[in-house]
Formats: structure tokens, sequence, C-alpha cells
């Protein structure tokens, strides 16, 4: 009995011996490091070629330091090298200051490409001092090869940033065309996302306006709106050029959006009463939404498919943009003022973009959903309209016009860096930007 | 060896020695259980410091090492109040002797009497006057005094939520002499200011060798949990909370690896908050 009473003391002292040291050796404090006056810098990586390469698999590591360096946010060096290095060569690289290194190489059979993405870790991360990110195979879908390169630049945007990536979607928008009678003609043209590799996918001698992408991963379709001698029709248009009349109501059948399960549209119809309407269509049925005395226009879907945001002026007799809740059959109105017109939501970051004017000159509003406020974009001369969200949410496609001519611009919500990817030598209006498709769109 | 003892041992010292036992194990159990299976709250100290309370445009006080509790009604007005009465009764009387003296003077041969009852008059008047200023004081003396009374009523009340708030340390009268009752004010404490000038040192140092990507969301952030040894190296490092963003974290690490510790920072646990 007493042994025991004994060794129960013994290991008890013992016990919080230890652990009390251990406690008295760590205390723990915290900081937090935060400022207006940190420099934010380019992410510097190196794209590492192993192996001997054609001129196919150059063209393709091309096109992903391009496709990378297009964000604003890497700055990109190539390398090749004939074998593959040890983990030691690989720390030797990243002395030189790149924080990340990607090594590609054509698979075996020739059908994919192989990447890994290498990191600098301290010892007790990774014995050697350099950790393998991720690795992955890639095989080639298509017969396009800028298509493969924007699949792994996807995949390595993926990586780095969490994010989804853009590269593998197309934009669509409208080109003014000189028709020989001097007739108005608009035709609908898709493009890389970058704006490059501009193809021609209506060519019809008349007004098509409006495109807009439907969110059948498999399917890619483009509805546009196309203007005849008795009415605006919808037209469903794929990318191997073949037309189908999607509505062709009296008066206008134009603006259609999509709801994320690709079940759901809801689009503005006339029916030749003079002004538009929203109808919304589902499993065969097409039901009047709105019916008021305005014009109710640019309908978009929430990231749920429950709310549509959409613009109408039956309140004020300027337009306004409103939520309308569909299973409660609720209305809110959003702004209060001013003249505000093509609303389009953001389902990664829960926010519509729209149009209003100020001091005559309509500029980009983002509205939050969450917190309920608004906040003004841009600030620049031009017309800023028709905005469109790229599917990972961080930019901003819309059209600016300055003194009648239009062009096609890309504003990046983080950095707020614009580019423009057409000249002011065609007047290209009505941008819209794709989901990610499961195979590239190419038009045929 | 524990039972030839008790055999020759009193048995007082016995039931001393056994009672010794019996405490010493309870205290053991108790350290056992304080430091094995609670151990309190995981994160320790936190003196996280807010952003507002840094780049805020409000005042900030600092509590003195000593109270004082702030005097209302300080004793000096009273008096400046009587003495500048008392002077301009004093010049008031002055003026009227030399007017009177003047007229006096001028006065020949016309008619001293005719002149006496003027004077006479005067007098009579400036009496008048006289009592009604001296109601008039009477009555400013009674709303002073009910004034004063309500100023002490107040000041009473003052006092108490004075001492109220002093309990929950509030400033003392030199600091709000430039500071109105409206301003949003900061107290701010010696741990606290400590913990402020740490906290702007770690700011500074690891902000020199911080450069978050471009182009990554204003609200990201992570944590990392660091470890520096006894002699200030750094033994290790690991995310508390990852940002999600692999370019963000990575930066937020190279940083941390760059730094140097200073010395009050060495044998000792923290997490960083990485926010841009």
């Amino acid at each position: 009995m007493y042994k025991i009473y004994k060794y129960l003391m013994m290991s008890a002292l013992f016990a919080s011996c230890a652990l009390h040291a251990d406690e008295i050796q760590q205390e723990k404090v915290a900081f937090t490091v935060q400022g207006t006056e940190l420099q934010h810098k380019k992410v510097s990586l190196l794209l590492a070629i192993v192996g001997n390469v054609n001129q196919e698999f150059q063209d393709i590591i091309s096109i992903i330091k391009n496709d990378l360096e297009f964000s604003g946010q890497f700055t990109v060096a190539t390398q090749q090298f004939t074998s593959l290095f040890t983990k030691k060569d690989i720390i030797a690289l990243f002395d030189k200051g790149y924080s990340f290194a990607l090594f590609l190489n054509p698979s075996e059979d020739g059908k994919g490409i192989e990447w890994r993405v290498y990191e600098k870790a301290p010892s007790w991360i990774a014995e050697q001092g350099v950790d393998m990110i991720k690795g992955a195979k890639y095989a080639k879908r298509g017969q396009l090869l800028r298509g493969w390169a924007h699949n792994v630049s996807d995949s390595l945007w993926n990586v780095l940033t969490g994010q989804e990536g853009f590269f593998s979607t197309k934009i669509a928008y409208c080109k003014d065309v000189n028709s020989p009678k001097k007739k108005k003609v608009k035709h609908v043209v898709v493009a890389d996302y970058d704006g490059s590799n501009e193809q021609q996918l209506v060519s019809m001698p008349t007004v098509s306006v409006a495109p807009r992408w439907n969110n059948d991963v498999h399917n890619p379709l483009l509805f546009y709106s196309e203007y005849t001698n008795s009415n605006v029709r919808l037209i469903a248009v794929n990318m191997e050029k073949k037309r189908k009349i999607a509505s062709n109501f009296d008066g206008i059948n134009m603006l259609p959006t999509f709801s994320p399960d690709g079940t759901k549209v809801v689009y503005c119809l006339s029916k030749g009463k003079g002004n538009c309407q929203l109808y919304y269509y589902e499993k065969g049925a097409l039901k009047q939404l709105t019916k008021n005395e305005g014009n109710n226009v640019s309908p978009t879907f929430s990231h749920d498919g429950n709310k549509l945001f959409f613009c109408s002026d039956f309140q004020t007799g300027q337009p306004q943009i409103y939520c309308y809740d569909i299973p409660q059959d609720k209305l809110v109105r959003l702004t209060t003022s001013g003249y505000c017109a093509s609303p389009n939501y953001n389902p990664k970051q829960h926010k519509v973009v729209y149009s209003k004017i100020i001091d005559g000159v309509m500029q980009l509003f983002l509205y939050d959903v969450k917190r309920n406020d608004h906040r003004q974009l841009t600030y620049d001369a031009g017309h800023k309209e028709e905005a469109s969200w790229s599917p990972c949410g961080n930019f901003l496609l819309f059209s600016i016009e300055k003194k009648d001519k239009s062009k096609i611009a890309l504003l990046n919500i983080v950095t707020s860096e614009r580019k423009y990817l057409t000249t002011e030598k065609y007047v290209c209006t009505y941008p819209a930007w794709s989901p990610t498709y499961e195979q590239f769109p190419v038009v045929v | 060896m524990w039972l030839w003892l008790q055999r020759r041992l009193p048995k007082s010292v016995t039931f001393l020695g056994r009672l010794l036992l019996f405490c010493a194990t309870l205290h053991f159990a108790a350290l056992f259980v304080m430091f094995f299976i609670y151990k309190g709250d995981e994160s320790g100290f936190n003196f996280q410091v807010s952003r507002d309370l840094l780049n805020s445009d409000a005042p900030v006080v600092f509590l003195p090492l000593y109270k004082r509790i702030p005097q209302q009604n300080p004793v000096g007005k009273k008096s400046r109040g009587t003495a500048a009465e008392k002077a301009e009764a004093a010049q008031e009387k002055k003026e009227n002797k030399t007017i009177a003296e003047e007229q006096l003077h001028k006065t020949t041969l016309v008619d001293q009497a005719a002149l006496k009852r003027k004077q006479a008059k005067k007098l009579a008047l400036e009496k008048k006057k006289a009592q009604e200023k001296a109601k008039k004081l009477a009555l400013e003396k009674q709303k002073a005094l009910q004034k004063k009374a309500e100023e002490k009523a107040k000041a009473e009340e003052k006092k108490q939520e004075i001492k109220a708030e002093l309990d929950e340390q509030i400033t003392t009268t030199a600091v709000q002499q430039n500071i109105d009752a409206t301003d949003d004010v900061r107290y701010v404490g010696r741990m606290d200011l400590d913990a402020l000038q740490m906290q702007e040192f770690i700011s500074k140092e690891l902000g020199a060798h911080w450069n978050p990507p471009v182009g990554v969301p204003e609200d990201t952030e992570c944590d990392i949990r660091v470890v520096i040894s006894w002699e200030g190296k750094l033994m290790k490092m690991e995310f508390a909370k990852a940002s999600g963003v692999r370019i963000y974290d990575s930066s937020a690490r190279a940083s941390v690896q760059k730094m140097t510790y200073p010395k009050w920072l060495w044998g000792k646990e923290f997490t960083i908050t990485f926010k841009q």
C-alpha cells in the first residue's frame, strides 16, 4: 500500500515538474503585421523546361508564360535543362531569387504535359530545403495547342492563387462592320480571354447585339439578338456556327441570363406591347415575372439562382437596379437615384457591377450584396457599359466609348490595372465573358 | 523502512508525517491537473493591437502612475469678483467726490443755499441709487449663491462620476483641459503601451522584409506560429491559419525567415497575423 502511495507521489512530482518547465519556457504572445506602407511585388517564377523538346512544346511554354504575366501578378523567366535536377540543384535556383519553380516536360506517350511546382521550404518541413507543392499530368483535350497551354495555366493558377483559372475562357463582343449599302451591320466575334485569336462567329448582314454565354459546361452556346424586318429575335449559335431561333415573339427578344445549373432562363420580351418585361423559362414553361409600366431589362442571376438582379424604370422614370427574390416574390430597389443600368452579378464575391451616369459620364459601380454598400470603380472620361465578370471574379470586361469610338477594356479589380483588348479602329460593344467550359471553345 | 520508522517514532510524529504526505500528494495532484489536463487558453497572452488604435485620429490618453481627482470649483474666481466690485465702487466714490468738490468750488456769491439744496437733492438721488445698487447687488448675490449651490451639486455629481470612472482608470485634470467631452478618447495603460511598442517594433521589422504579392484580395490574411530558441534563432515555424493563397503564404513565411528577433522574444512562442 505504501509502495503504491510512494510511486504515485513520485510520478505526479516528475510529471508536474516536466510539464511546468515546458510551460515556463514558452510564453505565448501574438502580433499583427498590417500597414498601408507595404510594398507589393510581383511573384518571381521560373518556368523550367526539362529535356529536349520540340517547337510545339516551346510554343506551349511561351503561351503559359504570357498567361501568367498577363495577370499582372507574376514575372516569369524560362530556362531549359537537359535533364531532371536533384533537389540540391533546385535549391541553387531559388538562391537566384525565384519564389517558385515550375518544371514542365512532355509525357512519355506524347499525349500529355507533366508539371511540378516547387518552393523553398525550411528544414523542418522538407529535409532537403525544397518542397514539391503539387505535380500532375495534364491529358491533352481537343486539338488546339493554345487550348492545352491555357488548361495548364489554369491548373498552375489554381495551385498558386487558390482561385479558379480563367485562361481557358472566351470573350464575345459585337463588332461594327462596313456594309456596301451603308447599312449599319454588327457581327458577333469570339476571342481568347486576352483578345487574341479573334474569330467571327456570326456574320449576318444585319445588326446582331447583346451576346450572352450559356452555363452548360459540355455544350458552349452563345445567345444573341438579331434585328429582322419585323422584330428583334433571340438566336442561339454554337461554335460550329450553327444557328437556331431560341425566341421569336413580336417585338424584342433579348438579354437572356442562365441560372448556375443551366436549367432556368430569364430574358426580356416586349411581345409587341412597347415595353420590355422579364420572363422566366423553366422546363418548357414561360412565366411573366414583372408586370409594370416600365422597361425591365438586363437580368442576371445570383450564384444560387434564387435572386435576380435587373434594371427597370417603372418607379422613378429613370432606370434603377433591383433585386427580385424569386421564391419569396419580393422586390427590393438597390439604387436610390441617378441613371443606373447593365447590372452583372459576380458569384465568387457576391457583388454586382453596374453603370451609372455621374456628371454626364457613365461610370462603373460595385454593389456589395452582403454589406449593402456601393463603391465607384471608375472616374475617368468615356462611357463604360455592359460590364461582364471573369469566372474568377477578379476581372471586368466592359466597353468604353469616347467620341463615337468604342473599344473593349479589361479591368483588374484587385490591382486596378486596365488593358484594352481592341483598338479604336473598330467599334466594339456588348462584351460577354464565358464560363469555363469542359473543352476550350474553338470556332470551327 | 517506513514500517520500521513507524515502530520507532512516536505516534504524533508518524501522524504528522502522514499528514504531510497527504498534503503533498494533493498538491502534486493539483499541479498535475493544472499543467497536464487543463492548459487554459492555448493562445496564451494575446495583446493584438487593433489597427483602429494605431491609425485613429482620436486622442490617446496615457494613464499615469497615480490618480488625481479634479476640483471643479477653483477658489480664485470668487475673490476676483468681489475685489472687482470693490474697486469699481471705490472708483465711483472717487468720481463722485471730485464732481462734488468741483461744484462747490464753482459757486461764489450767487446762492449757496440753493446750491446746498441741489447738493442735498443730488445726495438723496445718489442715496437712492446706492440703495438700488445695493438691492441689485443683494439680488445678484442671491443668484450667485444659488448658482454656486447648483454648481456645487453638479460638482459633487461629477466627483462621484469621476470616482466611479477612476475606478475604471480614467484621465486626470491636466489632460482633460485639452480634450472635449465629445472626443472619442482612447485610454492606454502601461501594459498596453508596452504592447504598442512591441507591436510597432515587430511591424516595422517584418514590414521591411515582407512584400505581399500583387493582386491578392485585401482581406487575405494568414497566421504563422513562430518559436524562437534561447539563442535567438528561428527554431520552428508553422501556419496556424493559412490564407489559401499559396503566393501570399509563401511571402509571409519568407519574411519570418529573414527577420532577426530582439532579445525580448528569445525563448518565446508567438503568433504573427499577416494582413494587408
